[in-house]
This record gives C-alpha cells, structure tokens and sequence, in this order.
C-alpha cells in the first residue's frame, strides 16, 4: 500500500512535468546525445500532443464502449442471443487484423490525419470491452435472475439496476485493458500524420533522432501507467462498493485514504 | 385460491408434466412433494407465469394467470428461492424493499415496511445495513422471505426454501413458517423433496411423481392411506405409522368412563405424545383431562396402535 500510495503521484508529477516542460530537459538529451544538434522535439508542444493524443484516446474509447455496451447486451438478450457465436467470433478478427494494416485500408477512404486512426482504434478497443460485457453478463448468478424475475422486474429493470451493476467490474476490466491499448496504438495515427504523443517517435526514427524517440516514449509510457492506476483505484472503489463494505473494514479504509 | 385445469408442459416434444389438475385453497400452506424431476418446481413456476403451460390453464381467485402482464402479477406473488437469490450489490434493506420500490411506494412507507417485515421474518435491525454475503444461510433465507412478504402478497411460493440450510436452522425456520402462516393467513405454495418438511408444514400435501399428482391430502390422509406403493415408499415405508400418530389427537381414541391412573394426558395432545408419555411411565393406560382439567376418560395403549393402523 505504502509503495502505491508513494509512487503513483512521484509518476504524476514526473508526467506533468514532461509535459509541460520538456524544452527543460534540453540539457539533459544533450548530454546523453552529444551529436545530435536538436536533443528536444519542438514542432508541437509536448501538453499539445498529450491533449491531443488524449483526445483520440477518448473518443474512439468511448465510441468502442458504447458500442460494444450495446452489442453486449443485445446478444444476452432473448432476442438477439442467436447471434452471440457470430459477433464473438467477428470480435476477434477484428483484433487480429493489426492496426497498421487498419490504417492503411482506411487511408484511402478517410485520408490522412485523425478520422482513420480514430477508426483504427474504435475497431481496436471493441473486443475487450464486449468481451467483458458479455463475460460479466453471463456472471450474474441465476438465481439471482431468477429472483428478479420472480419478483416482477421488467427486462429493462432488471437490466440497469441488476444486471449491469453486476456486470460492471467485468466491463470497467474491458474499458481498462481498451483504453491502455489505445494510449499505446495511438502512437500509429502519428504515421499518417495524427498528432500524437507518437508524433516524435515516428519523426525520431524517421530521422534517427533517439531523443525524440525517448521523449515520445516517456510520456506515453507515464501515460499509460497513470490511467491505469487509474481505472485500478476506480475497480477498487467499484468492488468496495458491493462486496467488502464490512463495518470491520471501516477504520483501515480511512487509514488507508489518509496515507496519501 | 389457485385452480390448475388440466394443465400439461412439453419439453421437446415429450410430456414432462400432467395433465394436472389442482386446486389450493385460500389459506392453505400446500407442499409439493416428490423426487427430483418429478415436475413441482415446474408445477410453482407456473403460477406466477415463469413457466407457462403448454395447455390448459391456471387461475388466480378465477382470474386466468396469462390474463395479466406477468410483472404485474408477479409483483403481486411472493417468491422465494432455495438459494435465497439476494441481490449481492444491495443492502438487505434495499433486498426488502425490492417489490414495494418496483410498486412505487412513498418513501416514507418503504421504510416502515422494511422495519416490519423485517420484524415478522426475525431479522435484527443491525442486519438491515449489511451486504447479503455478510450474512449467514439462515439469515440470507430470512431476508428472502422478508423480501417476498414485503409487498404483503396474499400468496407467497417458495422453491426448496430451505434446501440449502444445516438441519437446526432448516428446523428453526420451519417453526417461523408454520408461525407465520398460521399469523398471516397467506396463502403458501412450497415445493420441497423432503417428504418430513412437508408433513412438518403442509396442511395440503400433493405428492408429485412422474409429472403427475400420485396422491393429495391432509398428511394424516396420506400418511393413513397412501394409494399407491410409490406413495408409501415415499411417506417413509413403515415409518409412516409413527408419523401418523402425530396428526392424531388422543379424542379421536378416547375411552369414555374414568378409569383411574396417576398419569393423564390432555384431549388435544397427539397420538405421538400419549405414547412417549407411556412409555416413560411404563403404564399402558392414561387418564385423559379436558383443557380445563375435568377427567373425560382414558386412554389405552392397544387403540393408539390400532389408530396407528389407520
């Protein structure tokens, strides 16, 4: 606990920082890469390219969550339960085309910039997430629907106020892995001229400069470190929620929020 | 009261149940009884349409079951399953509340309604704020059953309520049920596989087999004259005999004339009672008192055995 409670906000403040003042770090690369005449990538500022990266995170995420939300639990219904084999399997080409290979395809019908890596990633993020939603729909104890049907819940109800808070941790688990994959596959976009926190990466190795391959890095890296610590204190707080509220837990928990 | 009308259920083409008919009184705690697969829990299921028959029909106080949307009916039928089937994210009080809240209740009559069927179904106050895997088997059934009653239905089915519970708590929460219908009136439709909890609480027994009825009755009915082997087998072979002495009061055999004895018994004892009580007394006759204490007459051991008989 202690280690947690230490190094999650030591890495927060290490990405802040990053982001915010990489030209500060100019000193730094120089003296690891002596050569190099440019230690610090400065066509776009590094807070520029985190919100931007972001914001492709956030929206095909969240578009995919959606969307897998939906399809998830159209095929638990009754009704749509027939085409559960086809979607799950469907799901999983998907995830096995590679998402360059995505962009590629998309380029010619989208273009250059954010629509196809946007795509790419809405594409990329699905399986986890209605893998969760359908795993965690299934979960719900029988007898636990059966209770709920006896008792006299419509479909819907039953749906928002049983099924899917059971369901939830399941699908939280699925938007987490999505979204840290994302952070990483967002990098790709910067290839056909997204701007992302792939962008130096991409410009560093295409003109061979390992600075700007280490800073583009760094920063997804601590990046992608934080939103899953993140969704993990979010889990927790889920699984609080439901499962280990016991009055005996009390005094640890308010010990536990006071360390930080 | 709950009418089945030769009612029959297919599973792939093969009859698993009836054609059945049946009809449970207003106020009577009916058991089905049987082995697995003989077709009770789908027999209960119908009732507050989680199954539905694939012909004849089943009705409510005369109104047909498939007449009504089933949540709406359903709302109105306490249900109570094996496992409990608690909802695991909920409090037990929200557990209690489910029906009240589906029905829209105020509030304010929510919460005093948890607070007395939490009261009718023995659950202490400080259970009220915990998760149901915070409670034991026993406690978890007791919030079922709080929860079905919840909405004050007049008809409550339960399927193996207590199936899944250790013997001493099985007994104890036998006793609050037969308490409980004996307070309330409800009507009560329990389905169990155990033949001694449904002579423990029936006053209507339906012995269920192959997906048909073998035989309903008081339990003294079946216990005294059960019609098929299958039954007799059932009801517990020769042990039946002893059973039967515990539905039987001593009036039913009651010598008139005093003849006196040291040890009495009283006219609405049972059969079971005024043996044990011979036996640990070593005497073969009793003297029988009214329940105001007069001497009406004795009771002799040779007409507890023929009683026994039948």
């Amino acid at each position: 606990m202690m280690r947690v409670g230490l190094l999650t906000p030591l890495l927060a403040l290490a990405f802040v920082a990053l982001a915010l003042f990489m030209p500060a770090t100019a000193p730094f690369f120089h003296w690891l890469f002596p050569e190099n005449p440019r230690p610090v990538f400065l066509r776009a500022s590094f807070l520029e390219l985190t919100l931007a990266h972001a914001e492709l995170v956030l929206i095909s995420a969240g578009a995919a969550t959606a969307f897998a939300l939906g399809v998830g639990i159209f095929v638990t219904r009754p009704a749509g339960r027939e085409f559960l084999p086809i979607v799950g399997a469907l799901a999983a080409v998907g995830q096995t085309f590679p998402p360059a290979a995505v962009l590629a395809l998309a380029v010619p019908a989208l273009g250059y910039g954010e629509a196809p890596t946007l795509l790419a990633l809405f594409l990329y993020s699905i399986l986890p997430i209605l893998e969760g939603t359908i795993a965690g729909l299934h979960a719900v104890p029988a007898d636990v629907r059966e209770a709920a049907d006896g008792l006299g819940f419509s479909s819907a109800t039953k749906l928002t106020r049983i099924e899917l808070p059971l369901a939830a941790p399941y699908i939280l688990a699925g938007v987490r892995t999505s979204t840290i994959i994302a952070i990483g596959t967002a990098t790709i976009g910067s290839t056909i001229g997204a701007l992302s926190l792939g962008s130096p990466i991409v410009e560093g190795l295409a003109a061979e400069n390992t600075a700007y391959v280490l800073q583009g890095a760094l920063v997804v890296a601590l990046f992608a470190i934080l939103v899953d610590r993140g969704f993990e204190l979010l889990e927790r707080r889920l699984a609080r929620q439901s499962r280990s509220e016991l009055p005996a837990s009390r005094p640890r928990r308010a010990a536990a929020a006071a360390a930080p | 009261m709950i009418e089945f009308d030769a009612v029959e259920k297919f599973y792939a083409g093969q009859r698993v149940l009836g054609p059945l008919s049946l009809s449970i009184p207003q106020g009577a705690l009916c058991v089905l009884v049987g082995p697995s697969g003989c077709g009770k829990s789908t027999t209960l299921k119908m009732i507050n349409a989680l199954i539905t028959p694939d012909a004849g029909s089943i009705r409510i106080n005369a109104q047909p079951v498939a007449s009504h949307p089933a949540e709406e009916l359903r709302r109105g039928i306490g249900y109570v399953i094996q496992s409990g089937g608690l909802f695991p994210h909920w409090r037990v009080r929200d557990n209690i509340a489910t029906v009240p809240r589906l029905l829209h209740w105020e509030k304010a009559r929510v919460a005093a309604r948890i607070n007395e069927v939490a009261e009718i179904a023995a659950i202490h106050r400080a259970l009220l704020d915990r998760f149901p895997h915070q409670l034991s088997g026993g406690q978890q059934q007791r919030v079922g059953v709080a929860r079905a009653l919840a909405a004050d239905p007049d008809i409550i089915l339960m399927d193996e309520p207590f199936g899944a519970l250790d013997p001493v708590t099985r007994a104890a929460l036998q006793k609050e049920l037969a308490r409980l219908h004996h307070n309330t009136g409800k009507t009560i439709v329990l389905v169990t596989h155990d033949m001694d909890e449904a002579l423990a609480l029936g006053t209507t027994i339906v012995v269920m087999r192959k997906g048909e009825i073998a035989q309903s009755g008081t339990p003294a009915e079946i216990l005294a004259a059960p019609r098929s082997d299958f039954v007799r087998d059932f009801v517990g072979g020769a042990d039946a005999a002893m059973k039967l002495l515990e539905f039987r009061k001593v009036r039913e055999v009651l010598r008139g004339g005093a003849e006196s004895c040291d040890h009495s018994i009283r006219t609405h004892d049972t059969l079971r009672s005024a043996l044990t009580e011979m036996m640990t007394t070593g005497r073969s006759i009793l003297t029988v008192q009214n329940e105001s204490g007069a001497i009406v007459g004795s009771i002799h051991v040779e007409d507890i055995v023929g009683a026994s008989k039948r």
